[in-house]
């Protein structure tokens, strides 16, 4: 079995990244949810339709958002749960960081530093788990 | 005997100005969008790179970038259409109320002939004459009325079927490739430089779909770019405005603690929302409601003090414009203030009957930055001399011709009014150093309009200055030492001064006074705000003169710690800072 070593300090950036996208989604939803109180003022025929347009995109919207949040929690759960992993668990992994980001996930020749920056991050945990 | 024609029924118009408030929340969202989807495509697989297929397919940033486009494809769809219905439809409006009118009209003519026709008085000579008349009116009235509900038809149809190319995922992935090209689109506009009447034209010649576009990925370019129109600024920036806001309500709703900057943000846009508010519910003279547009909204400008500009009353169409421009301390967290004064400003002038106003707080420069005290203004004067109101002078200067660019109709009467160290700023971009031209200048609590400005001949436009006798830092211009040029109060300067109230008088130990009487010149019902309404109103001619200073400044500064008495002296300069005692001893020998 291939073992790979994770680096955290870029697990972390791509989290506060969904997070942030998340947050964004959710005030746009807002704004949009605001929007679809007021079609009545677009008259009889064009409320309606315009109604239906904004369902559409509200649900969108929100499923972007979920999305972008439930990512965000996972690379923070999976921070503070692991820092080996196996070959589907890194594949996973590389599918929610930014491309440029995909060398974070290496596999292990020798031993690495999983925290490259001054700021260590969660402690890693004292067994860590192998997936 | 001749029938009388009854007028056809008016038909429903459903259509009300709140409809306008979907195109905003789209719009709003769309720029959300745009900016996720910018992130997302910075961080997803570039295209054409070389790798596993399946590992690109997966990656879940490249995945959502795609989803993304198509959300934003689908926003610039329906909201282009939106946006074209709803101007259409305030056109349609309009038209309905007029035939809502002549509708009574014709129906009490129906009444009064009817009345005639069953008359028992001997033969009306003239009843016939009069029916043709009305049978004419009711003809026409009658095909306005099918004209007016086929147009009504015809715009509900277009934005309907607009919608419906956009109301599923799956359709709204095949409008991606439809979207403008934004970047080629930017390109273009960058090549244009700052001159505002290209800009003006180039943005005409777009399509309503790429003007929407644009307005939606880049709001703070298109929002704060001279020469674009001021109701697509207006959107462009309150969807900024709107977007950053909800994002910071939405981090505070989820537990975050905003850092300083983002609160910083947060309060700068709560100022932004309060200056706008002042023209709610508020309506002009006529009866109309007074818009108020967001004409410039950067808050990351000048190291975060941010700039703003908001306008009430159209500046493209209204017979007076005026620009109000702040001195010391203003930054965007207090454009609601100074919105407060424009809105005044254009209330007393329009006051005079000569014509619409439309008055502009313009806060378009860094202006010094320092804390409401007597230490902060004089250490402003130090530190910042001419330099910030010289780069002010530049962006005035293209704000106003921006003005000028999108125009509707003949020039307006212009007037600039700067106060405090603005008016050091209106002092350079009118004077010899600058290009601004405008008809009428005024400056008020001012220190100087700029060394090289010695005269008021020197400023291009008519220059009237309001300086309460009280006022320090009108005291502060000379034409040595530390000081923006010459006061403009003295008979040397040669301006018009009029009459200002002083609500106090200055005392070395009481600078919360010194500095009401600084900040007072726009106060409701003020002598001071009545004059600077008359100007902006092209009644200058009418304000009420005051005679000039005579005597050097040094000298009221002198009479000012004598009258004092040592003990009020001593203790307002030991109030002071360092600096400033510096600063008093080397200009006026105090201390």
């Amino acid at each position: 079995m291939t073992t790979f070593v994770l680096m955290l300090s870029e697990v972390r950036r791509a989290s506060d990244l969904w997070d942030d996208q998340a947050e964004q989604l959710r005030a746009g939803h807002k704004r949009l949810t605001d929007a679809s109180g007021s079609t009545e003022g677009l008259g009889d025929r064009v409320g309606p339709k315009a109604g239906t347009y904004l369902t559409t995109w509200l649900s969108e919207v929100t499923s972007l958002a979920t999305a972008a949040q439930d990512r965000a929690d996972g690379l923070d759960q999976f921070t503070v749960s692991t820092v080996e992993l196996d070959e589907q668990s890194a594949a996973d992994l590389r599918a929610s960081l930014p491309w440029t980001s995909q060398d974070a996930v290496v596999e292990r020749i020798g031993d690495t530093n999983p925290f490259p920056t001054d700021d260590p991050g969660p402690a890693p945990p004292t067994s860590p788990a192998v997936p | 005997m001749t029938l009388i024609d009854l007028p056809v029924e008016m038909p429903d118009c459903t259509y009300t100005t709140a409809g306008r408030s979907v195109v905003s929340g789209v719009r709003a969202c769309a720029t959300v969008i745009s900016d996720v989807a910018g992130t997302m495509h910075a961080n997803a697989a570039p295209a054409g790179i070389e790798g596993e297929p399946a590992e690109v397919a997966q990656h879940a940033m490249t995945e959502t970038a795609g989803q993304v486009d198509a959300a934003a494809a689908a926003m610039i769809t329906g909201l282009t259409a939106l946006d074209a219905y709803c101007d259409r439809m305030d056109e349609l409006k309009s038209t309905w109320h007029d035939l809502e009118n002549m509708k009574g009209a014709l129906d009490i003519s129906v009444t009064s002939l009817r009345s005639r026709q069953n008359s028992s008085e001997p033969v009306d000579a003239t009843l016939d004459t009069d029916i043709r008349a009305h049978n004419s009116k009711v003809a026409t009235y009658d095909t306005d009325v099918s004209t007016w509900t086929s147009d009504v038809t015809a715009a509900e149809n277009r934005v309907i079927a607009a919608l419906g190319r956009a109301d599923t995922v799956l359709e709204a992935e095949g409008l991606v490739g439809s979207v403008p090209d934004v970047p080629t689109l930017l390109q273009e506009l960058d090549e244009l430089g700052k001159d505002p009447f290209a800009i003006n034209t180039w943005w005409l010649a777009l399509s309503a779909a790429e003007r929407e576009a644009l307005k939606v990925s880049d709001p703070s370019i298109i929002g704060n770019t001279d020469g674009i129109p001021i109701q697509d600024r207006d959107d462009a920036n309150r969807a900024h405005l709107s977007a950053l806001l909800n994002t910071l309500a939405q981090m505070k709703d989820d537990g975050e603690t905003l850092s300083e900057d983002q609160q910083e943000l947060y309060d700068q846009a709560q100022s932004v929302y309060d200056g706008l508010d002042q023209a709610k519910d508020e309506y002009d003279l006529n009866g109309d409601p007074i818009p108020a547009y967001l004409m410039l909204y950067d808050p990351y400008a000048a190291d975060g003090d941010g700039y703003g500009a908001i306008a009430f009353g159209n500046p493209e169409t209204a017979d007076h414009v005026s620009v109000n421009v702040p001195g010391f301390g203003n930054k965007l967290t207090g454009i609601d203030g100074l919105a407060g004064s424009a809105f005044d400003v254009r209330e007393t002038a329009e006051r005079h009957g000569n014509g619409t106003v439309a008055s502009i707080a313009w806060m378009g420069y860094d202006a010094p930055e320092f804390d409401s005290s007597v230490n902060g203004v004089v250490d402003g004067l130090g530190v910042a001399g001419e330099y910030k109101a010289e780069a002010g002078a530049r962006n005035l200067e293209s704000f106003v011709d921006g003005l000028r660019a999108t125009r509707q109709g003949e020039d307006p009467h212009m007037t600039v009014i700067g106060h405090s160290y603005g008016s050091t700023t209106v002092g350079k971009a009118a004077g010899q150093d600058g290009t601004l031209d405008v008809d009428d200048i005024v400056l008020v609590g001012s220190p100087g309009a700029g060394e090289e400005n010695p005269h008021a001949s020197d400023l291009r436009g008519n220059v009237y200055v309001g300086s309460a006798g009280d006022d320090f830092v009108s005291r502060l211009g000379s034409t040595g030492d530390v000081s923006l040029g010459t006061d403009p109060a003295s008979a040397g300067f040669g301006g018009t001064r009029f009459e200002v109230d002083t609500p106090g008088d200055f005392a070395f130990d009481d600078w919360d006074t010194n500095l009401d009487i600084h900040t007072s010149y726009f106060d409701r019902d003020s002598s001071s705000l009545a004059n600077v309404g008359m100007v902006v109103a092209n009644d200058g001619g009418d304000v009420d003169e005051v005679d000039h200073r005579q005597a050097p400044n040094s000298v009221w500064y002198a009479q000012e710690a004598a009258e004092d008495g040592w003990r009020a002296t001593e203790a307002g300069y030991e109030a002071v800072e360092d600096g400033v005692k510096d600063w008093f001893k080397n200009r006026f020998g105090l201390g």
